[in-house]
């Protein structure tokens, strides 16, 4: 067996939200996605702290964008899941669902919600 | 050149601000933190997120939390930081001063293999002599940095402690290298160790060290001039 970093719960979260298609993923939509998929509002601090890490890691790229007045004159800096970060997340992905497998306390609440 | 670039950039930044009316400002103090305290990762991009965000119809006390986090999150970070790096270099103080020592006994230890000016001349000796000149170099560039006083000390940069620990380890080893090297300067031919003439091996058959060759050659054993035999 390889040895790996393992990814934080925040990490993968932010992984998964920059991962998503179509879309160049900017700090305020990762924090939307992950407030609406989670329920839970995180700061975005938090936000570039854990893309800090991936990024570090090279989970993740960024590219800076132009600035707009809307943003006070900012630029945005986009992110994008690098292939290591997409296979990164697969396999955590797949880890977590032969975790969860057949745990008779997850399906009940799975369930209810 | 940067600052002028800064200074453009804050100026066009302004104009954006000051041609739309219809926007709204955040708090000042919580702004001027977060570009001044919370200096970090994309401070950038997390200031204008925050300022989108707040257009978009978050409140003051939304932005103070925010940039609170931040602060915290850029505190933490330097935190981290400064403790890595005195913690890497009281590591590489305690390696330097390890090295130095060991190149100091070397050091003594070849002082004490020298046989006869002939023996100076061989190439590990040569090694040894440029290996105390690295040695030397390397503990004056450390001790100047120590003994300078504290008003005027800086820190010195890591560049150059890991220069002046690879320069003395470097020439650590070289010491320890060219004093375990002793036999090949001194065990083919008998030499003057302490005033005695110990011809090595031919007389003995035992293996040669000029200290304990002239601790086996009692004073009663010692021929009465010395001299260098063939």
């Amino acid at each position: 067996m390889r040895k790996r970093e393992y990814l934080g719960q925040l990490e993968l979260m932010v992984l998964l939200a920059v991962m998503r298609p179509a879309r160049n993923a900017y700090g305020v939509l990762i924090s939307r996605d992950i407030a609406e998929k989670s329920g839970r509002e995180v700061a975005l601090a938090s936000v570039y702290a854990a893309l800090e890490r991936l990024e570090r890691k090279g989970l993740v790229s960024s590219s800076l964008g132009e600035p707009t007045a809307e943003r006070g004159g900012k630029a945005r800096t986009y992110f994008r899941a690098t292939a290591a970060g997409m296979r990164e997340a697969k396999e955590t992905h797949a880890t977590l669902l032969r975790l969860s497998q057949g745990l008779a306390a997850l399906d009940e609440g799975v369930a209810r919600a | 050149m940067k600052a002028s670039l800064e200074h453009e950039y804050d100026q066009s930044r302004r104009a954006i601000m000051n041609t739309n009316p219809n926007v709204r400002r955040p708090p000042r103090l919580a702004t001027w933190l977060l570009q001044h305290v919370g200096e970090g990762y994309h401070s950038e991009a997390l200031a204008g997120d925050l300022f989108e965000e707040f257009q978009n119809g978050r409140t003051a006390a939304w932005y103070w939390h925010q940039t609170m986090a931040a602060l915290a999150a850029a505190g933490l970070r330097a935190v981290r930081l400064l403790v890595t790096r005195v913690a890497a270099s009281a590591l590489l103080v305690l390696l330097t001063e390890a090295a130095a020592v060991i190149g100091a006994l070397a050091l003594s230890q070849e002082f004490r293999q020298i046989c006869s000016v002939e023996s100076l001349l061989r190439p590990s000796a040569l090694v040894a002599v440029v290996g105390t000149l690295a040695l030397i170099v390397s503990v004056g560039m450390y001790v100047t940095t120590i003994i300078r006083p504290t008003t005027a000390r800086k820190q010195m940069p890591m560049k150059r402690r890991v220069m002046v620990f690879a320069v003395t380890a470097l020439s650590a080893g070289t010491l320890t290298w060219a004093s375990t090297n002793g036999e090949t300067r001194c065990g083919a031919q008998a030499c003057v160790c302490r005033g005695a003439v110990v011809d090595n091996k031919r007389a003995t058959g035992m293996p040669h060290t000029p200290a304990s060759s002239a601790q086996i050659a009692g004073p009663a054993q010692l021929s009465p001039s010395p001299h260098v035999s063939p």
